[in-house]
C-alpha cells in the first residue's frame, strides 16, 4: 500500500515531524519518518507574498471569495503584497473593474495588490491598457522590485493566440530579463503555456499558446534560468495532482512554472469523465514564503482555512549564471 | 741659431732606420745589437700569433687513444670471424626427485620432504576444540526471524511500517486488515494535517480490461435477440452492451454468462458506408470452448469475428450483471 500523489518538489509543512497512519476507527496504526519530505534548511526568510488568480468578479461566489482571501492575506499573514494573475473580472467591463477596485481598497488596505489583465479583461481590446490603469493603478505590463527580487507583470492583450502580448511587450520582457539576468525574477502571466503545468490530464481544451508570440515567450523564459513563472487560466484545482503529477508544478518547458487555481471558480474532474466541472464553493491560492535560497509555496484552501499538503512545494532558487546577450529570437517576433 | 754638440738647434733629426746599411746616412744605426733577447736560448721564437686551440695536450693523449680504440671496436669493422664449434661436455650426475609424506600422531600432523640433501619435516598441532552453535544464541532460523518481527509488531502495537522514498512516495508495509486508512502529518505539538486516504485490499488487482458495462443503456436484462433480429423476453438472459472487437487477434474471453445455452448468441455488427449495420446473429453452441483454467470462462476464437467491428453477446446470467466480464485477448484470472 502506498501514497503516490506527491511529486519530488513537495515538502512537509515546516512544523511536521513525522507521518502517522490511522485506521477507519481513528486508531493510529503506525508512524514513519518524513524522509525526503523533510523541509530543507531554508536559510533566512526574507518576506511573503500572496499569489491569486481568476477572481472573476462578479461571478457567483467571486466577491465573497475575494473578500475572504484579501482579508486573510492582509490581516493574518502579513504578506508584503499580493499578486493577482489575471481574470480579475468576469467580463472586463468598467463596472466590474470598479467593483474589483472597491474590494481591493476595502479588504487589502495595508497590502499592495499588483494585478494583471487576463483574457477576461482583454474582451474589449484594444482598450485593455487604458481600462486597466484606473482600476489597478498599473499599466498593461510593468515591473517592480522587492529586496533583490524582481517581479515582472505581463498583462494579456487580446483573447486570442495571435496577440497574447501587445506590440513591444515581449521586447520589453526580453530587455527586462536581460537587465536582471543575475536576479531572481518572478514572472506573472495569465495563460499557462501549452504543454506546461495547469492542464491536468488535458482537461482544459483550448491552446492559446500556439502562435508565434507564445513560442517566443516560452523560449525566452527557458533562456533565463532564474525565472519562476506563475500563471492561472484553467482554474484547475490543486488536488488534480492526484491524477497528473504535472498539474500544479512543472519544469517541462525548461523553466520553473507554477499554476495557481482559481480563487472563485476552481475546476475539478469529479466525475472522472475527462471534462471539468466548476466548483463554486471552493477557493484556492498560494501564500509564497521567500527565503534567501528558495521559495516555499503553500497552497491554501481559503474556504476551509487550511494549507494543503499536496500543494506544499520547495523550489530551490539559487542563482544561476546566464550569459549576457546570448538569447536568439527563434521566431523573429521580437524586433530589436 | 745655436748648436748643441754639433747639432744645430731646431734641426729635425732623422728617424733611425734598422735596415739602413749606409753608414754615411743620418738614419744609419751603428753597433746594431745582434742578440735581441735578454735570454740566450730563445732562437726560433714566435714572430707572429699561432692558433693552438684543438691541439691535444700531452696529458690527455692516453685517454684519447683509448677512446679511439673503443670506437674502432664498437664499429665492428675490426671484428674477427666466428671460431669453430667446441667439443660436447661430459654427462652430469643423476638428480634426485623429492618426496613428500604426511603422518599424524595424536593431535600432531607431520609433513616430511626428502630430496638429495636429506629429509626435512614440519609439524602442525591441532587447534583447540570449538563449541556447537546454539539456536537463539549463535543463529536464528528464517522462521525465528519472522516470529521475532511479528512479536515486535505486536509489542509496539503499530502494525504498519514504511518509508518515504526519493520520489516522495509514501510506502507502507505491515500486517494491515483490508479497509480505508488516513495518513497525516504530525507536528511535535500534536497538530495534525491530513495528507490523504488509502484503501488497502488484499484482493488481487485484475490484470485485464473488462469490456462489460451493465450501466450502459444498451445492456438489456431479461432479453435476447431472436434469429429474426427482434428483441424478445428471456428470463435470466442478458444482451450486453456493444463492444469493439476489431483489435482482437486471438480470442474473446467471457465469464458470468452461460454461453452453452441454446438461446445464447453472438450479435455481429458491420461497418457499411460509415454506419454500423446489424449482421446475422449466430448461436454460440459449437463455437465457444471452456478455458482450461476455469470452466466458467469461455473462449471465442478470433476467427469467428470475421469482418465484424462491433459485437454484443447474449447469454444466461450465472450470477448478476455486475459479475459479467468480457475481455479481448486477455485471460480472466
Amino acid at each position: 500500500m502506498s501514497y503516490r500523489d506527491f511529486i519530488p518538489q513537495n515538502i512537509a509543512p515546516l512544523g511536521a515531524r513525522r507521518i502517522s497512519i490511522y485506521d477507519k476507527n481513528g486508531s493510529r496504526v503506525g508512524q514513519i519518518p518524513l524522509g525526503s519530505l523533510t523541509p530543507p534548511t531554508p536559510g533566512k526568510k526574507l518576506y511573503s507574498f500572496g499569489a491569486l488568480s481568476d477572481v472573476h468578479i462578479v461571478y457567483n461566489t467571486a466577491q465573497t471569495d475575494f473578500q475572504r482571501a484579501l482579508t486573510y492575506l492582509n490581516e493574518d499573514m502579513d504578506v508584503a503584497f499580493t499578486c493577482i494573475c489575471g481574470d480579475l473580472t468576469d467580463n472586463g467591463t468598467v463596472a466590474q473593474l470598479a467593483q474589483y477596485k472597491a474590494a481591493v481598497d476595502a479588504y487589502s488596505p495595508d497590502t499592495p495588490v499588483y494585478a494583471i489583465a487576463g483574457n477576461h479583461e482583454a474582451t474589449s481590446e484594444p482598450n485593455t491598457t487604458a481600462r486597466m490603469l484606473p482600476y489597478t493603478g498599473q499599466p498593461l505590463y510593468y515591473s517592480f522590485t522587492h529586496g533583490d527580487d524582481v517581479f515582472i507583470m505581463l498583462g494579456e492583450y487580446r483573447w486570442n493566440n495571435t496577440y497574447l502580448f501587445e506590440d513591444g511587450e515581449l521586447q520589453w520582457l526580453k530587455d527586462t530579463l536581460e537587465e536582471n539576468k543575475d536576479k531572481r525574477c518572478f514572472v506573472f502571466f495569465h495563460v499557462f503555456p501549452w504543454g506546461d503545468c495547469g492542464n491536468a490530464n488535458g482537461l482544459y481544451p483550448h491552446d492559446l499558446f500556439s502562435g508565434a508570440q507564445g513560442n517566443e515567450f516560452k523560449t525566452l523564459l527557458a533562456q533565463h534560468k532564474n525565472v519562476i513563472l506563475f500563471h492561472g487560466h484553467s482554474h484547475l484545482k490543486f488536488c488534480l495532482q492526484e491524477v497528473d503529477s504535472r498539474a500544479n508544478y512543472s519544469e517541462a518547458l525548461g523553466f520553473k512554472s507554477v499554476h495557481i487555481p482559481s480563487l472563485a471558480v476552481p475546476r475539478d474532474d469529479a466525475n472522472g469523465d475527462g471534462t471539468y466541472e466548476d466548483v463554486y464553493a471552493e477557493s484556492e491560492g498560494y501564500v509564497v514564503d521567500v527565503y534567501e535560497n528558495g521559495i516555499h509555496l503553500r497552497g491554501r484552501d481559503f474556504v476551509r482555512g487550511e494549507f494543503l499538503p499536496i500543494a506544499s512545494y520547495w523550489l530551490d532558487t539559487a542563482l544561476q549564471t546566464v550569459e549576457a546577450g546570448t538569447y536568439t529570437d527563434p521566431t523573429g517576433t521580437i524586433v530589436t | 741659431m745655436s748648436k748643441i754638440i754639433g747639432i744645430t738647434v731646431g734641426t729635425t733629426l732623422p728617424k733611425p732606420n734598422f735596415n739602413q746599411t749606409d753608414p754615411t746616412k743620418g738614419d744609419y744605426i751603428r753597433n746594431k745589437p745582434t742578440n735581441i733577447s735578454y735570454f740566450t736560448n730563445d732562437a726560433g721564437y714566435l714572430t707572429k700569433h699561432q692558433d693552438i686551440s684543438h691541439k691535444l695536450d700531452a696529458s690527455a693523449l692516453p685517454a684519447a687513444v683509448n677512446d679511439a680504440l673503443a670506437q674502432a671496436k664498437d664499429s665492428g669493422e675490426f671484428d674477427g670471424k666466428d671460431g669453430a664449434p667446441g667439443q660436447p661436455g661430459a654427462d652430469g650426475t643423476d638428480g634426485v626427485s623429492p618426496t613428500v609424506s604426511v603422518s599424524r600422531s595424536g593431535r600432531v600432523t607431520t609433513i616430511s620432504i626428502t630430496d638429495k640433501n636429506g629429509t626435512k619435516t614440519a609439524t602442525i598441532n591441532d587447534g583447540a576444540d570449538g563449541t556447537t552453535p546454539v539456536r537463539g544464541a549463535d543463529y536464528w532460523t528464517d522462521a525465528d526471524q519472522e516470529s521475532i518481527v511479528q512479536q515486535v509488531i505486536a509489542a509496539l502495537g503499530t502494525p504498519v511500517f514504511g518509508r518515504v522514498d526519493e520520489e516522495n512516495n509514501i510506502i507502507l508495509t505491515g500486517t494491515l486488515a483490508d479497509g480505508t486508512y488516513t495518513i497525516k502529518y504530525e507536528s511535535e505539538d500534536g497538530e495534525e494535517t491530513l495528507i490523504g486516504t488509502l484503501v488497502h485490499t488484499s484482493a488481487p488487482v485484475p490484470t485485464y480490461t473488462n469490456l462489460a458495462n451493465p450501466s450502459d443503456s444498451n445492456w438489456l436484462e431479461g432479453k435476447r435477440i431472436n434469429s429474426s433480429k427482434v428483441v424478445v423476453d428471456w428470463e435470466g438472459g442478458v444482451i450486453t452492451n456493444y463492444f469493439d472487437v476489431s483489435g482482437c487477434k486471438n480470442f474473446i474471453a467471457v465469464k458470468g454468462l452461460n454461453l452453452l445455452n441454446g438461446n445464447s448468441r453472438y450479435y455481429k455488427y458491420y461497418e457499411v458506408g460509415g454506419t454500423l449495420q446489424e449482421g446475422t446473429n449466430i448461436g454460440t453452441s459449437g463455437h465457444v470452448a471452456q478455458s482450461d483454467y476455469d470452466p466458467s470462462v469461455y473462449h471465442i476464437p478470433a476467427s469467428d469475428i470475421q469482418t465484424a467491428k462491433i459485437w454484443r453477446l447474449g447469454g444466461l446470467l450465472t450470477g448478476t450483471s455486475a459479475d459479467v466480464i468480457i475481455t479481448i485477448d486477455e485471460e480472466i484470472k
